[in-house]
Order: structure tokens, then sequence, then C-alpha cells
């Protein structure tokens, strides 16, 4: 069998195994006989569907507004410090949702910072942050940079001719302002608002720690003694996505060509006067909210733990030698699935790039589809499979499992940057490079290798920091005896152990802010 | 209020015959403005003026001050000072600055810049306020650049010259009272670009549109232009007929601007030139060290074969030649100086021939040669093959 074909078969087979999660969740809701209508019929569906749907609407308008009000004052506004405030608003992008939430709740618990700022006022016992809008708050503050960052860019390099044409012709620059800028951004801002409703839709860690119904959290809460419940709104879920997605690409294909981008003129910028000291001093509040207050927070649990070092039990008590432990597991394994989701898709990428077929594209849908399954939905379907076919027993909660279940989330977007890596390689430097005698392996070592490698460097390192991030695949199909970041920082903050769960979180926002900015950021204009 | 001016200025009265956009164009005078870009002197003091119903071909090098000129006309820019007037109204001067969208002055930019998001129709209507005849509007711009019936089509879906077109027609639509054209034909290929060139000028002209046209071609804007103003590093140099420019520049750094250019040294003695190639008849008076402008067409190549009445003293050597079809380029060593002559008849002559050289040319132009340093020094001139003595 010759390489292509064996290529084709991989694509094929990949395909396949990416649309198994939401298949074998569609098969044990028949199996199960769970009525899809008696459930879907009874106050608890809709409860929880409602409220997810609630979230995502309510958190990506949110999302979109502020990631739009900062990009364009960043770029187009005459404010003081403009580049530092610019550079700071992505940040947030670096603390995942559950880490957010577990700060907030810490500021406001009991010998947290908010009470030693408020008790000599007389306020005190705060309330614990909970519900919708301590839901809405944590994953607008946390997610908005993907709002931010695509129409900053477009800001950026949108050609200024387009509004000069428009003043010209006689339009005020309010006019201007809503018959073109804002047209003109509109395709990043929904790209990046589709990311948030994802986001939103399979968020585990903030809506379970914050005490907010949505359909993850019911999926958790019913997997072990109402399956059916669990397995029904898991396709519910993953259902919602991908329709989600399909809206999304429908309404990107409606929208007409693009507007040119530009290089070498520099965007307009609007004097405001004296106004821009309000508006600067709204920016600077937003930013301490969504980034001085959690860091400051996370910062001060940990210097409390650390000044207290006797302290076994209770909200005090640090075991720093298994916070090392827990880190260095992590990398290790964020690491092994990293690499094993690259090797896994780059034949994809490969067949994608240099052989387009019909077959090739049909298993790239089903691949890339996959971006939408939320992490629970991935990890139900594989644990519900582990443990009812024979013998699959024997891999549940390995780290076999484990890595598999990393490769069927993030294959997606490791798909995407590997496509990237495979385009890297002009195919004509391949030719090039068989005239001049090369063999398939030469070439391979050669030629092809080493202009892939940055690219797939970056591939793996977009796995590595989701891998990261992940909560609750990693919380559900972990070995027992496998201490990973981010169920750690989930454990303590479930049980209050706050100066454990603020220096866990200082070590998984640094390791993820240093990936961050190597891969998104630098990437982008902040270098 | 600017919508109350719209709906007026623009409209015939009823019962004229007159073509209709006349009325709406104004003459555009320019007065002393001057711009400076972070200490930077991009224009100084420029004056200009041009009639109504005339098109002027603002023509220089990039970087010469032209576009920051025609920006600062349609009020994107604002100068440091002078005052900018179209038809009786001052737009920009000491203390006023009316906004752009207020000047009603069609610009068509470098980028064609169609609103990708709107339909052709949508394009062209976008200056038109909500009049009722906005439609009928449309319609009659589209017809004028050949593209009735396009209204519902996409910009993306057009060609380059369509697109260029529909530019074209946005810009006339909302009646302005004058066009600025800032390299409109930059992004074409050449074969468009001259098709256009002479579509949009009998349009311009059909109109009776006051137009400003700028351009870093030559050839453009002698096609295009009713008359000339070539600009250098932020001055107006000259101001002319395309033939006056080319025939009598201002300065040797017009001269090779305009076209290809050989300047030889001489001395004058009022209405004749002695220089190398012989006692040349001059324009206008010349005396004391000169250089004389000799166009590479003026030229004549002869081998003692075809020879005729010649200066012996000019002969030359053949060094390189080019063939181009329709003309043919020789080199030709003279002296210390390689001069390039061009001719439309097949050459008879081949690369290591000794040939004489004779001006058959018009009254040659002279310049003191105190001049040649300005050009020295300014000397990015515009083509290899023009040579100069100052090299």
């Amino acid at each position: 069998m010759d390489a292509g074909r064996l290529f084709r078969v991989w694509g094929f087979g990949l395909g396949l195994f990416f649309a198994a999660p939401l298949g074998y969740l569609v098969y044990e809701n028949v199996r199960l006989r769970s009525d899809i209508l008696d459930i879907l019929g009874v106050g608890r569906t809709w409860g929880p569907l409602g409220n997810s749907l609630l979230l995502a609407a309510a958190v990506s308008l949110a999302a979109m507004v502020v990631g739009t009000a900062l990009a364009w004052a960043t770029v187009r506004l005459d404010l003081p410090g403009r580049r530092l405030w610019a550079a700071l608003a992505p940040l947030p992008l670096v603390f995942p949702t559950f880490v957010g939430a577990t700060a907030f709740i810490a500021l406001l618990a009991r010998g947290g910072l908010a009470e030693q700022v408020l008790s000599p006022l007389g306020v005190g016992t705060l309330p614990r942050l909970q519900g919708f809008w301590a839901a809405w708050l944590v994953l607008t503050l946390f997610t908005y940079p993907y709002v931010y960052l695509p129409t900053r860019a477009r800001l950026r390099h949108l050609d200024p001719s387009y509004e000069e044409a428009a003043r010209v012709l006689g339009r005020t620059p309010r006019a201007v302002f809503t018959t073109v800028t804002l047209p003109a951004m509109l395709p990043a801002v929904s790209a990046g608002g589709l990311l948030v409703c994802l986001y939103t839709l399979s968020d585990f860690g903030a809506v379970e720690l914050l005490r907010y119904e949505t359909l993850t959290r019911s999926i958790y809460a019913n997997r072990l003694f109402d399956r059916a419940t669990s397995v029904t709104h898991g396709l519910l879920l993953g259902v919602v996505a991908v329709g989600v997605v399909v809206v999304e690409r429908w309404l990107a294909r409606r929208r007409a060509g693009g507007f040119a981008a530009t290089s070498d003129r520099p965007p307009p910028r609007t004097n405001l006067g004296w106004l821009r000291w309000p508006v600067c001093a709204a920016v600077v509040a937003f930013l301490l909210l969504a980034l001085v207050a959690p860091l400051a927070t996370l910062g001060y649990w940990a210097g409390r733990g650390i000044a207290n070092p006797g302290r076994r039990v209770g909200a005090f008590a640090l075991d720093a030698a298994g916070i090392a432990t827990s880190a260095a597991s992590t990398v290790a394994v964020s690491a092994v699935a990293a690499a094993v989701t690259v090797l896994v898709v780059l034949p994809l990428a490969w067949l994608l790039v240099r052989r387009p077929s019909l077959s090739a594209s049909a298993s790239n849908l089903l691949v890339t589809a996959s971006f939408a399954f939320p992490g629970i939905v991935v990890a139900l379907a594989l644990v519900f499979w582990a443990l009812q076919v024979p013998f699959a027993a024997v891999i549940y909660q390995t780290l076999p499992l484990l890595i598999v279940g990393y490769v069927l989330l993030f294959g997606a977007q490791a798909a995407n940057a590997a496509r990237a890596a495979v385009g890297a390689v002009p195919p004509r430097l391949s030719e090039g490079a068989r005239t001049l005698g090369a063999r398939r392996w030469r070439r391979l070592r050669t030629v092809e290798l080493p202009l892939m490698t940055p690219g797939l460097l970056a591939a793996g390192g977009l796995v590595f920091l989701s891998v990261m991030k992940e909560l609750p695949l990693t919380l559900l199909m972990r070995p027992t005896n496998l201490p990973m970041l981010s169920a750690d920082i989930w454990d303590s903050t479930e049980s209050l152990f706050l100066a454990q769960a603020g220096l866990e979180s200082l070590v998984l926002v640094a390791a993820s802010g240093v990936l961050t900015w190597l891969l998104v950021l630098r990437r982008s204009e902040f270098a | 209020m600017p919508n109350a001016q719209r709906a007026t200025a623009g409209a015939p009265p009823p019962g004229d015959p007159a073509p209709r956009g006349r009325d709406g164009f104004r003459a555009l005078r320019l007065v002393d403005v001057h711009k400076s870009f972070g200490g930077t002197r991009v224009l100084h003091w420029v004056n200009l003026s041009i009639e109504r119903g005339r098109t002027l071909a603002l023509l220089g090098p990039s970087g010469c001050g032209k576009t920051t000129l025609m920006r600062i006309v349609a009020g994107l820019e604002v100068a440091d000072g002078g005052e900018v007037h179209v038809g009786e109204r001052m737009l920009a001067g000491p203390g006023v600055n009316v906004a752009p969208e207020h000047r009603r002055i069609g610009l068509l930019g470098q980028e064609r810049a169609l609103f990708p998001h709107l339909t052709v129709g949508g394009n062209v209507a976008y200056g038109l306020g909500r009049s009722p005849d906005r439609d009928a509007r449309v319609r009659e711009v589209l017809e004028m650049v050949d593209l009735a019936g396009f209204e519902k089509r996409m910009p993306d879906s057009l060609s380059g010259g369509q697109q260029q077109r529909v530019a074209i027609a946005r810009a006339l639509a909302p009646r302005p009272r004058m066009l600025l054209l800032d390299e409109p034909f930059q992004a074409l290929d050449v074969h468009l670009r001259l098709e256009l060139q002479a579509e949009v000028q009998a349009l311009l002209k059909a109109l009776g549109a006051t137009a400003v046209v700028v351009t870093h071609d030559q050839d453009e804007a002698f096609v295009m232009g009713d008359e000339v103003a070539v600009m250098q590093e932020g001055h107006i140099r000259q101001r002319g007929t395309p033939s006056e420019v080319y025939g009598h520049p201002a300065s040797p750094w017009v001269a090779s601007f305009v076209g290809d250019a050989n300047f030889v040294p001489g001395i004058g003695s009022g209405d004749t030139v002695a220089t190398p190639l012989g006692n040349l008849a001059t324009c206008c008076p010349a005396s004391g060290k000169v250089a004389v402008l000799v166009r590479p067409s003026h030229l004549r190549l002869v081998t003692p074969a075809t020879g005729g009445d010649v200066d012996a003293s000019a002969t030359g050597q053949v060094q390189a030649m080019r063939f181009y079809g329709h003309t043919t380029e020789c080199r030709v060593q003279f002296g210390e100086n390689v001069l390039l002559a061009r001719s439309d008849r097949m050459p008879s002559v081949r690369v290591g021939d000794d040939v004489m050289i004779r001006y058959e040319g018009p009254p040659a132009v002279a310049y003191p040669a105190s001049a040649m340093a300005g050009l020295r020094r300014n000397g990015k001139q515009r083509r290899e093959a023009s040579t100069s003595p100052a090299r």
C-alpha cells in the first residue's frame, strides 16, 4: 500500500474517531431507552438548557461589547498610555475560567482581601459569590480577549480610505462609524463572539464553582446516579454547540467580501479633548477588575499560606512539595498529549494541503466540527464507553485513555495549526530536492521537517496550553494517583483551602502566561 | 444644512437644456497652502488655480507632496496655513475649516475603497441623501460609466476596471463641485489603464467637470490634463499645457522628469548656441555657459554611407542598441558623454559603428550651466536611459 493511500485511510479513520463521542452519545441515548421527550419534557432539562443558553448569550454579548470597545478605544482614541493598556488588555486570557472563579471566590472569602478592606468600614461577612450574575461577570472578564484580539487587529489594519471616502461623500463621523467602521469590524467581532459563546457553553469550572445550574453542571452532577439524564443533556449540549458553529458559518458566508487591509498608513485617531481622562479611567478600572484583582487576591492567599507554614489543615494550609509534584506531572502529561495529538493529525493536514480530495475534506469537516464539543461531553462519552464495553474498563482512568480524551478534544486546534505547518513547505522545494537526487526519507529529514518544525511546535504548544487549562476532562478521566494542577486547584477551591488554591493557581497562570505570550501574543503586534 | 445644500445646489433650473453637471462644477483656487509633517516641510506656499470645467494634471514623483495637497483640498488633512477656495466659497483658511462631508468634493483615491458590504447600487447611493430621485440618480450615473443594470451586484464580483467605474460613478453621484482623482489608474494593468484614461477624460469633458488628476506618470498627465502642473519637493515647478511643459521645460529637472533628456554643454550668443553638435538655434536668447536640452528623438544618427551635410566634428561611436519594435534606442559615446538617440525608423547602424550625430529638432532650450547643479542635487531621473553631462 503506497503512502498516499495509507494517508487517506488514516484521514478517514481520523474523521470517524473525532465524530465518535457524539455518535456514542446518540447510541447511549437509544440503548438506555432514555426517553428524550420524557427528559426534555421535565423542568430539569429546560432549566439547565435555558440557563446555558441565557448565560452563553449574555456572556457573548457582554464580551463583544467590552472587547470591541476596548479595541476601538486603544486603536482609535488618543488615550494617555494607549500602548500600555493595549498590551495589558489581552492578558486575562491566561486565566482559565475556573481559576478566575477561584480568584473571585477567594477575594470575597472570609479573611480575604475584600473583607480586610471593608471590615473597618463596618461591613460584616460578605455573601458567597454565586448565581447567574457571578458566572456572567467571571466568564465575561476572562473571555473578552477572544473578541478584543481579532477586532483590534482588524481595526489597526483597516485601510483608512474607506472611512475617508465615506467622509468625502458627505457623511458625518458618527454616520461613518455606523455605516463603514462597524460593518468592517463585524466579522472579527462575531468570530470572536462565537469563540466566547462556545467557551461559555462548554464551561464547567466557573459555573460549578459559582453554583449556576447549566447543562454542564447537570451532566456532571447526574453522571453517577441518573445516567440517562446525564447522557441526554450531554447530547443536547453537543448539538447546541455544533448548532452555534453552523449558524456562525452560515452568517459568515452571507457576509460580503472583505475590506482591504493596509500596512503603510497608521490608523486615524480621534482627539477626545478632556473626555480622554474619564475614558482612560474607565479602561483602567476595567483592567483592575479583570487583571489586577484576581492576581492580587491569588497572591495574597498564597502569601498568607507561605507565612503560616505550620498549619496542616484549613484555609491557610500549604503543601508546596505537592504543588511541585503536581506541576511536574502536569507538564509531562501535557507534553505527551501535545506530541501525540500533533502526530495523529499531521497525516490529515498533509493530505489536505498536498492531496486535496473529497474524502480528505469530509474527514477535515468532522475533525474541525469536534472543535465545538465541550470537554465534559467528550469526557462523558469516553467514561461511559469505557465502563460499558467489556474489557474497556481496564483502561478506564488510565493515562492512555486520558491522552485519547485530550487528542479528541484538542485535535481540531492542532489540525488547523498543522495545516499551516504543512503549508510552509512549498511543493516546489520537495520537487527541487527530488531533482537533486534526494529520496523520500532524505527529503523529509533535510527539507520538509526543518521547514515544518516551527509550525508543528506551535501546534503542539497550543495543545499543551489547552491541556494545562482543561478542567472537566482531567477531573473525570485522570488516574486517581496522577496529580494535575487544574484538578488540584479545583479540589482546593471546593474545600476552601484558599492558600493552596492561590499558589497552585499562580503556578498555572504563570505557565499559561508564558505559553500564551509565545504562541498568541508574540505573533500579534505586542512583541 | 448640508442636506439642504445637497438638495438644491446640483439640480438644474427647470427647462434648462444645458448639460446638467456643468451647473454644479466650480473653479478651484489654492492660495499659499503650506504644510509640514514633524518638522519636514512637504508643501511650500503652493498657489494653484483651475478654471471651471478644466482638468489639471498634477504631476510629480512620489513623495513630492501632491497627494497631501489633494487631501488638504478634500479636507482630510488640515494645512498649516493658506486658503482653499472652491467657487465663491472658502473651504479652508484663517479660522475656517469646512468638514470633508460638507465640501462636496468628489474623491477618487489611490485605493478604490468600494464598500465591500454594500451592493454597487448601495455604493453609488452612499453619498446621496434620502432624496426621492435617489434611485434615478444611481441609474443615471451608472449609465454614464457603462454599468447600467449592475445595481444589485457586489463589488468583489466585478473586474478591476468595472470596480474603478463604480468608484467614478460613486464620486459623481452627489453632483460634486469638483473632482480629485489621486493616481486613479495605478492599480490597473497597462492596457486597461489606457482605455480608462481615455474614457474618463471624455466623461470629464462631457460633464464639463473641474478636475485635478494626480499622477507620477507623465504620459497620463499629458493625456488627461488640459494643463499640467509639475511638482517637486513641495513646490510647483511649472504650470502649462502639456506641449509647453514638454517642449519648454522650466528647468533641467522638469525636462528630465517629463521625458528622456540629453544635456549638451554650449556657449550661448543670443539666438544661437555653439555646441559640440554644431551651432543650434535657441528658442529664447541665451548667453554664457549653458546646457542645451536635446530630446533623444531629435537626434539623428548618420553613417558616412547615408551621410550628408554634417558638421564633421559631431561624430561618435554606437555603444549599445535596444530594439523596441516601434522605436530603436542607441547609446552613443560622444566625447566624454553618452547620448541617447531614439528613432522610429529601422536603424541602419550597428554597435561599434562610428556615426555622425545631427540635431533635427525645434529651436533648442538652453539653461544656464549653473541650473544643472539643481538637477544633480535632486537628480532622480526617471529612466536609466536618460543621460546628462552632469553625471
